[in-house]
Parts: C-alpha cells; structure tokens; sequence
C-alpha cells in the first residue's frame, strides 16, 4: 500500500501537467518512421544486448552477474559470453540500434517485435529470428475504463488511447478480435509515451474524450483509485475500473528476444551460450527469491543491481521487485512450449498471426513478414537445469469457485465481470455435444480459455420451458411443476457438464491441456429464458424460433480478479 | 523523456470490491435458517416455489460457501424418511396382524432395498427417545438404516412438526453442499396427528412449499385422508389402510421426476 500510496502522490505532484490536452502522435508504419536508417554489420567487441524495464530482464541482470558489463564467474561469463547489457525503452531507437549493428538483438514483447517485422526483413542481414521467451505479463498491463462500459464488446464506437508501438498494441487487438471487433471499430488515440509524462495514456484517459486506455499497472491503480472504482479524487478518473488486466489476460503479452540472421548464422553457438544462461539466471534468481530470507545479502544485491539498471535508482528497490512480480517466467518448459509445440494455442506461430493480421488491417504494418525460430536443440539446453518440467496445476480453487458462481447465479449478478460471452445452441432431447457438431465454437472456447488464463468460463445450461409451461396451464398441481422445474435445473447442469467435458476432451485430441479448474458450470433449468419472464413464467415463444433460442448452453469469460479465494494460493 | 518504464513498480494491489447484493426474494441474511427450521411466517396463498419458475434462491448460499461434494455428485438423489414411532404405532389393527411399527419398519426395509446405490438416504424418528437423527443422509450407509429402523421403540408422542423441520434442516443442508442441484425428497411415515397446540407442523410445511423444491411425502398409516400433511396439490399423500399399501406409497416416493423435455412446438 505504501508502494500505491507513492504512486498516487507523484501523480498529485504532476497533477497540472496531466490535465492539460496530452500530445497525440500519428502511428503510421515502423517501416516509414525508420526508412532512413541504414543496415550496417554487427559492431565488433562486447556485445551490447537491450533490456526494457520489465520484471523479467532482472533474470538477464542477475546472469550478467548484476552489473551491466559481464561479470567474471557470472552465469554469462561461464558461459563465454562479453555482455554489455543497454536499457532501451523507446522501440524505434531499439529498432535503429539492431540495423545499424550496433546490437544484434531486438528486446520487446512479440507484439512489438510484429510491428517492427516488415522494416526488419527488409534487409536479409537482419531478418530476426526469435530465440527466446523470457516471460508473459500476468498482471503488469491492464485495460482501463469509464462508466457505461461492461465488457469489451461495449467498446464499439469508443475511444481509445494507448501508446503507439509499445507493448499493448496486440494487446487491444486481441481483446477486440475476441469480443468480435476490429481497431476500426474504435477511435484510436496515439500516445508517444507509455508513463510519467503529459503525453502518456493516463493523461489522456483524464479527458473527457477518451472512454478507455491500455495503461501500465501503477497508472491503472492511479485511474482507479487503487483498483476499484474511481472517485475522481487524486488523480482518479471517476467511475474508472479494469476491465481487464494481464493477470486474466495472461497470454497475450510474451516478451522475447529476437537476433539477427547474419549475427544468428555466423555466431549461432554464441546466441545458444546467449540462450542457456538466461535460462540458468531466470532459474537461479528463481531460487534466490524464493529463498530470500536466508540470502538477503544476495538477494538485496541482485534488486538493487536491478533497480539501477531498469528504474536509474539503486533505491528504487521495491520498485523493482513489483516488476518481478508482474512477470510470469516461462522457464525451458515454456520456451519449449512456446516455440515447438505446434498444437500449443499461444505459441509464437499463433501470436505472430494474430498480430501481423490485425496491424496490416489497420494500417500499422505493411504487409506480413516471417517471424522464424531459432530450432534449438532443447535437449541440449537442459544441461544444468534443475527444472524443465512444466507442472500442470490447476489454477482455481474449484470449490470456491462453484461457490462463487452459484451465489452470483442466486443474486442474478453472473454477468458482472463479464468479458465476453457466445452460446451454442442443441436439439430438444440432446445431451450429447460432440465436436462434430460445435468444432468452431469449442475451438473459440480452447482459444480464449488458452489465452485469459486468468479468467473463469462458466458455461450455463438452460432448458426448454414449453413443457412447464404446458403442465401449468392443463392445471398441474403445484408438486408436479415443483418436480419439473427441479428436473429442468438438473437437467440444464447435465448438459453444461457434458458441454464442458467434451471441450477438454477435444482439446486432448489435439495435444492441448486445459486447466479443467477454469470452467465452472451452471444450471440455469428454466429460470432464465431468453424470451424473458411474463410475470413469474418464461414468457410463451411465439414462434419456433424463438422456442428454440431457448434450448441454449451459454459460455461467459468472466474477470474475478477481486475474487482472490478463487485462484489457488501459489 | 521520462524514462519510459513499462509496466510494473507497484505492488498490484486490487482493492477488493464485492457487492453483496441481498437476494431478491428476502433481504433477511436469517431467512433460510428460519425457512429450515420453519419459523417462517406463513405464505400467502400464491406463493410457490414451484409456480415462480425464475425463483432459483434455494438453498441460500452463504458467503464463503462451498460445495461438498464431488462435481459429478451434484446432482445426487437425496431421501430423508421420518418414522413415527410413537406408542400409538405398537397397535395392531389395519396392519396384517403385527404391530403398526413392525409393519412399518418391514415396508421401509423393503423401501432400502429400492432406493438407488448411490442416492443419499436419511433418517429420523421419534420414540421414547424423543426426536433425534438416527442416520445421516449418505450413500452406503443402508445397514446402519436397517439397524437403526430395527432399533426404534414405539412410544410417547406424535412431535410431528419437530420431526419435518428436523428433516428439512437436514435436505436443505445437504442442498448447500449440492449447490441446490439434485432431488430432494421429505418422507414422513406416520399414524397420528399432532397435538396441535404443541406440535402444530402447519407452518414448516407451508415453507417447504413456498421457498424450497423438496418433495413432502407422506404416508398416513391407518389414518385416512383426513391428516394435517394431506395437502392436495402441494404434497404427496398416500392414505395406506393396510401394510401392502404402505408398500406401494413408499415405491411411489421411487417414482422418477415427471418428464419435461419432451417439447412439441405448438404451432
């Protein structure tokens, strides 16, 4: 709180600035802001490698033995490397660096790296090639926004404001693809800066124009009053809350690093070595935090290195270690995952098409360019790693969560949090739901379950009224309508509970691991038709159509990041 | 510029802000301890559970509530019989020339063999050891049943309005493990009426109608249709003159839930 309460106090200092009209900038392609800059060879010397202010380039610090040149007896120097490591945040300066040769890597999130894809590939010598993922935000970034928007589809006709080339550009077009809209179904407003400054989403999100910003979390509890709702006081934005955050959104932000091809072909020995020990420092930094306690010393030492070399303060140590905390590593299993697995949904493949798509769609790139891999050997880079198994947990208490759900079903609160929502539809009698018949939807349901790993699915059964409805009107005692309706309800959960077994059976046969704890489902019998209530009945369909509307099982990807009893403690 | 930090530096702290909205049948957070033990007040004729088909607010889940029972169990099939064991039932009339809580106790150990392996079974009773719970709702627990059944001793009063709120307290508490999924059946096998000015069961059961989907079944030993639980439309009442009716009233608790699905549109 004390971290929150600093916040809220440098916005109140910059208070004047931040109401003032920021400074919007025009987002036209990478490829025509860096025309000019010309590809050179790979400088000579240490290796000058870039990191961004990010929990997870403290794991390449604390390899590089916690200074910015290589250590002698670090983790690199083991492994024979002569570092320099050079925070950049501002991605074009990253992008011209990478050209000219001052660097041969690249240091962004993928979305960042896509962006930049078509000016990279212009040249052979600098094609990239991705090498490595450090991490995915779960909880670092978060959508934020006013009164009147309740889940993302609500964004239609908005305005939007967010930082042009930075890290939340897929991150918006992924959440508007997912609630079925594009960035053209939405005002855009470009900021230069990304924090700290007049010109940055926050300041934009104060005026009265913009209806929602993709901000940083720091800049998210500032807008929200601490991550409620806002008051309006200090800063706030009144009746501002998160929409959604990367802490349910936990897989669309990968963070990477990305070589050049003629530094890739030439040194590819070196790139691996480059490889091994960040896996080495994430696993031994790992290690360290967790057992900090007892290695103080060490652990003191490796955020204060951290905070000076990310945030230019060997103070700014709590700083540091929220970044940390806002950083999902992803280890060797995750970087197997990420770059090998073809049927894995949030892999680079995936991610890489989903972005190019939505940018040459808005005019952000200029056509499609390769992202490549580097096909490491992953056998190989196992050597001296204590843990490359990925642990399959399930992530939600499944108890809670029923709970949870079942008493939001009692106080007709289900829809709050909602993100997105669809529904498939079945046949009177069916209690089966095989792939055959709902391949697409199912696939939707692995899609977005694979990417807001943070979120619940609850998937809802309702029932068809007619026959209730029959029954009450030749007159049924009231124990038989009882006895129909409890059946509808049971009924309505029996098929929620096939539907959701049949998606993580399909999802099996295609090599892909749910998290069952993820789903919850519902029984809704027939207390909500869609045709509504007349009176205390479901209102009588009036005509086929509308009959069959009811037969329905309704999937809602709901945020409960407030709900903390659900999620499992780590 | 400022340096450009992206993300992080705050501990990501959410305030947490659930509304807990009071249901909308009853503001009361009591009510559905007062619906179980049956102290509600009684309902207006058009109340009904059953009748108010967007009425889902049984069992009120408390906050911090959970399930359990396993996912694949929610919907379990749940049977809570009373057994009347007052010292009217050590009678022998009407019932094939045994005493009425033999004929009872051999009907309802038939009735165990029927019940499905793997719906809960329950049981109260009352006898010269007052109004107790002889065995908890579970599944195998049918010889504790039949040994308990064996074990009632026939005496004392008929504390009918006691027993079916001991019974609804029990179906609605297992209904919050259950998540208000499943059947819930209230079987009551008796030969008397209660006194009514101590035991006056009127009211626990107009709350099982108006706020619960429990099916009240009673089986009247001897006693004819004119019983207190006789209430048509709203119960089952099976009016048993002799030990096979008394069977067949219990097979009929069996029975399964009528169907609904079958849908025709009616064009």
């Amino acid at each position: 709180m004390k971290l929150v309460a600093a916040a809220l106090l440098g916005l109140m200092l910059v208070a004047p600035a931040a109401i003032a009209a920021p400074k919007y900038v025009e987002a036209p392609p990478l490829a025509q802001v860096l025309d000019k800059t010309a590809v050179g060879d790979v400088a000579a010397g240490p290796v000058q490698v870039p990191l961004i202010t990010w929990g997870g380039d403290i794991a390449t610090i604390h390899a590089n033995g916690n200074q910015a040149a290589t250590a002698r007896g670090s983790l690199f120097a083991s492994e024979g490397l002569e570092l320099n490591l050079v925070r950049e945040d501002v991605f074009s300066k990253q992008v011209a660096a990478y050209l000219s040769g001052r660097s041969p890597y690249l240091r962004g999130t993928l979305g960042m790296l896509n962006l930049a894809a078509d000016v990279l590939e212009r040249d052979p010598r600098t094609r990239p090639v991705v090498i490595y993922q450090l991490t995915w935000s779960a909880g670092g970034d978060a959508l934020v926004v006013k009164s009147g928007i309740g889940s993302a589809k609500d964004l239609r006709g908005k305005t939007l404001a967010l930082q042009a080339y930075g890290p939340h550009v897929d991150y918006m077009t992924k959440i508007l693809g997912d609630a079925g809209l594009s960035a053209r179904d939405v005002k855009l407003r470009w900021l230069p800066d990304l924090t700290g400054t007049e010109n940055a989403p926050l300041a934009a999100f104060q005026q009265a124009d913009v209806d929602a910003a993709f901000l940083i979390i720091p800049d998210a509890l500032v807008a929200t009053s601490g991550g409620s709702v806002g008051t309006g006081a200090e800063d706030s934005v009144k009746g501002a809350r998160i929409l959604l955050s990367t802490k349910t959104a936990n897989r669309i932000i990968a963070d990477v690093y990305a070589v050049r091809s003629d530094y890739f072909n030439a040194n590819r020995k070196t790139v691996e070595s480059f490889v091994h020990g960040l896996m080495l420092g994430e696993e031994k930094l790992d290690a360290l935090v967790r057992d900090k306690a007892r290695r103080g010393a060490e652990y003191k030492a490796a955020m204060t290195a951290a905070a000076k070399l990310l945030l230019d303060s060997a103070q700014a140590v709590a700083d540091a270690e929220g970044l940390y905390a806002d950083a999902e590593f992803v280890g060797h299993a995750g970087n197997v995952e990420f770059f090998s697995n073809p049927n894995y949904p949030r892999g680079l493949e995936t991610l890489t098409r989903e972005a190019q798509g939505a940018f040459a769609a808005i005019g952000l790139t200029q056509g499609r360019a390769k992202l490549a891999a580097a096909g490491w050997d992953y056998d190989r880079l196992r050597q001296g790693l204590a843990a490359t198994a990925s642990a399959e947990t399930q992530r939600f208490d499944q108890g809670q969560v029923a709970a949870v759900v079942t008493r939001r079903q009692q106080q007709g609160t289900l829809a709050e949090g909602e993100l997105f929502s669809f529904e498939i539809f079945f046949e009177p009698n069916q209690n089966s739901f095989s792939a055959d018949l709902y391949e697409q939807a199912f696939a939707k349901v692995v899609d977005l379950a694979s990417t807001y790993g943070g979120a619940l699915i609850t998937v809802e059964g309702h029932s068809d009224p007619m026959a209730y409805l029959r029954d009450k009107k030749e007159g049924k005692p009231d124990v038989v309508l009882g006895r129909v309706k409890q059946s509808a309800k049971n009924l309505s959960l029996s098929r929620s509970v096939a539907v959701r077994d049949s998606i993580v059976a399909y999802a099996e046969g295609r090599d892909i691991t749910l998290d069952p704890s993820q789903f919850a489902v519902v029984g809704h019998g027939i207390s909500k038709p869609r045709g509504g209530l007349c009176g205390e009945d479901p209102c009588a369909p009036k005509n086929e159509r509308e009959w069959r509307d009811n037969m329905r099982v309704e999937f809602r990807i709901i945020q409960v990041e407030a709900e903390s009893d659900v999620f499992k403690p780590l | 510029m400022a340096h450009n930090r992206r993300r992080g530096g705050f501990a990501w702290v959410i305030v947490v802000a659930i509304a807990i909205f009071a249901l909308s049948r009853c503001g009361d957070d009591d009510e559905p301890e007062r619906a179980a033990r049956g102290d509600r007040a009684p309902p207006t004729a058009a109340e009904s559970y059953a009748r108010a088909a967007a009425n889902d607010s049984w069992p009120r889940l408390e906050e911090g509530a959970r399930p359990e029972v396993a996912p694949d169990q929610l919907a379990t099939v749940n049977y809570y019989v009373v057994l009347d064991g007052s010292g009217s039932m050590q009678a022998i009339e009407c019932s094939g020339g045994v005493s009425k809580i033999e004929a009872a106790v051999a009907a309802l150990r038939r009735f165990v063999g029927a019940v499905p392996a793997d719906a809960n079974l329950g049981l109260a009773a009352f006898d010269r050891a007052d109004v107790t719970e002889r065995v908890a709702l579970a599944t195998g627990n049918r010889d504790a049943f039949r040994a308990a059944l064996d074990a009632v001793a026939a005496e004392g009063g008929t504390p009918l309005r006691s027993a079916i709120s001991l019974g609804f307290e029990r179906l609605t508490a297992q209904a919050r493990r259950q998540l208000g999924y499943g059947e819930y059946h209230l079987v009551v096998v008796t030969d008397g009426v209660p006194d009514p000015s101590s035991e006056d069961p009127t009211r626990v059961i107009e709350t099982i109608w108006a706020d619960s989907p429990v099916v009240l079944h009673t089986i009247g030993f001897c006693i004819g249709e004119d019983h207190v639980l006789n209430r048509p439309g709203r119960s089952y009442y099976v009016a048993a003159e002799s030990p096979d009716e008394l069977q067949q009233g219990l097979g009929a608790v069996l029975a399964e839930a009528p169907s609904f699905d079958v849908a025709t549109f009616p064009n």
